[in-house]
């Protein structure tokens, strides 16, 4: 096997491996932590490396297989987390300067779950600054670590808030990662950096130790190399946790073979979406990946989402909850020393939104979600380009219309389906479907909440009919 | 990780080792302010257009 084929394995390689004992988690953590350390910063994706740790736990995990004792697929793979996520007695600095030297002394649920799984923790991930903050940002430098710089051509962005999770894996650097999503910043960066991402339904990963930005908004999710690790990673992480009080008190087991027969299924699309919504250089790919899910057996349907304020709504939850929870940095100041002036203001700005634009906002997403469930009570799932193009240029400003000049649709087809997810707490599977601009795309595939394993069958069935999710970036093959 | 891979890190990643230079430190300026509270309000102006029965209570959970 050369030694790139090591860096792209699957979590099901690298396992049948290290239980053949044709390698071992010190040889992982050597070769990945030495890449994580030389290519990580390339891209402004590390956030900090973590060796020492994992290499005396690789002994452990070396020291287990000698003796037969096997503890499951993620035994012995090197993984990283973003750095929203606490390990204990380690700097945690959520992307951001005022955080910069944040130490807690307990770890979080999701790391501690993986560390009980064997796994090895190689290093935090760099992110967008607190993940965004409450209305956004407006340069891909919104970050202590720099911009996100994508592996398949690092004058584009990687997409965010998960920035370095999707690029980590993206590049060979670790072979999963963790990232999170308030709105979006598990399906972005997947999208753009050409990974595989699973938004877990709301409540069914404890964000227990990790930096919240809305209570009622936050997941934590894995980014992979495939739908299969995305299932077995989620599988770890995922149950009740007392100390998230968003926890559903679920688990989750993945079975994709006890998933419901794929021509069963009805799939609701919008076909506007990838006739028109989408970049010119992207609709023949869209179009070949619906071809490819019809041939698998969905049965495709047209569907719409209901008519609600879903951009309105976001601000008035995200920005009330995130106003609330980063109120003291905004008192002392210290939130002028975030990197992107639009979040500065937004931080400002949230504060003054009234307590009735808040409840209004819940009470409406109340409905919306009654709206949503009748939805899907007819449709198994909805499908929609992840993003409608390619990763934007890192120079790009995020907050405003690309092509001035394009005629944009009348019909909003699913537009709205990131944000209505997201409001509802809906499971979102992200797929790499092909290029445009030589930069990856992807689909996204929404379903009713806890339907995990039904996504993951979809995506399987859809990557071993394709091999977009096996490209590598050019620039490191 | 020990001192000196600290080190030989902080050289490699510039973003780091002088985070200062990527932070200004400094408020934002009044424009921006001001596109950010005219957002929230045509937010709020939105959401007060939206049709809501008077016994529509707020969610805080998520049901499958």
């Amino acid at each position: 096997m050369a030694a790139d084929d090591l860096f792209f394995s699957t979590i099901g390689e690298l396992n049948a491996r290290l239980r053949a004992r044709d390698i071992s988690a010190r040889d992982l953590v050597d070769s990945f932590g030495d890449r994580l350390t030389a290519l990580g910063p390339k891209y402004n994706a590390l956030a900090l490396p973590l060796l020492d740790a994992a290499k005396k736990a690789a002994r452990d995990v070396d020291g287990d297989i000698k003796r037969e004792r096997f503890r499951g697929p993620l035994q012995g793979i090197p993984w990283g987390a973003k750095d929203l996520l606490s390990v204990k007695k380690t700097v945690t600095a959520w992307g951001a300067k005022p955080y910069a030297s944040q130490v807690f002394d307990y770890t979080a649920t999701a790391v501690r779950r993986l560390e009980k799984k064997s796994a090895l923790l190689l290093g935090k991930l760099a992110m967008v600054e607190l993940a965004g903050g409450p209305l956004g940002y407006h340069s891909a430098a919104a970050s202590v670590t720099g911009p996100g710089l994508n592996p398949w051509d690092t004058t584009r962005w990687s997409g965010g808030s998960s920035s370095g999770s999707a690029t980590a894996v993206s590049a060979g650097l670790v072979t999963f990662a963790l990232g999170s999503e308030t709105v979006g910043s598990i399906v972005t960066p997947s999208a753009f950096c050409g990974v595989t991402g699973l938004r877990p339904t709301y409540g069914l990963v404890s964000r227990y130790g990790a930096m919240p930005l809305s209570w009622t908004l936050d997941k934590i999710g894995p980014i992979c190399r495939c739908a299969e690790d995305c299932g077995r990673v989620l599988e770890a992480i995922a149950g009740g946790d007392e100390k998230d009080s968003g926890s559903a008190g679920k688990s989750f087991y993945y079975a994709p073979q006890y998933a419901r027969d794929l021509k069963m299924l009805h799939a609701g699309f919008a076909a506007v979406d990838f006739d028109e919504w989408a970049e010119p250089a992207a609709r023949l790919d869209f179009a070949k990946a619906l071809d490819t899910l019809r041939a698998m057996g969905l049965q495709f349907v047209p569907a719409k989402l209901p008519d609600f304020p879903y951009g309105p709504m976001i601000t008035a939850i995200l920005g009330s909850e995130a106003a609330a929870i980063f109120e003291p940095l905004v008192a002392s100041g210290q939130v002028n020393q975030l990197a992107d002036q639009k979040q500065i203001a937004g931080f400002h700005a949230a504060l003054e939104l009234p307590a009735v634009a808040y409840l209004n906002a819940m009470r409406l997403r109340r409905t919306m979600q009654q709206a949503l469930r009748q939805l899907l009570s007819e449709i198994d799932v909805l499908v929609a380009p992840a993003r409608f193009g390619p990763a934007n240029k890192v120079s790009e400003p995020l907050d405003q219309p690309g092509d001035p000049n394009r005629q944009m649709p009348k019909d909003p087809g699913l537009t709205a389906l990131v944000a209505a997810g997201n409001l509802a707490g809906l499971p979102a599977l992200v797929v790499p479907c092909g290029f445009a601009d030589g930069m990856p795309i992807a689909i996204q595939i929404v379903g009713r909440a806890f339907t995990e394993n039904t996504l993951l069958a979809i995506g399987r069935e859809f990557q071993n009919r394709t091999d977009w999710h096996k490209r590598r970036p050019p620039t490191l093959t | 990780m020990t001192r000196r891979e600290l080190a030989a890190f902080l050289v490699a990643s510039p973003a780091l080792a002088a985070p200062a230079q990527s932070a200004p430190e400094s408020a934002p300026p009044e424009d921006q302010l001001a596109r950010e509270k005219r957002e929230i309000r045509e937010t709020v102006a939105r959401l007060a257009k939206a049709k809501l029965d008077i016994a529509e209570e707020p969610a805080f959970r998520f049901q499958a």
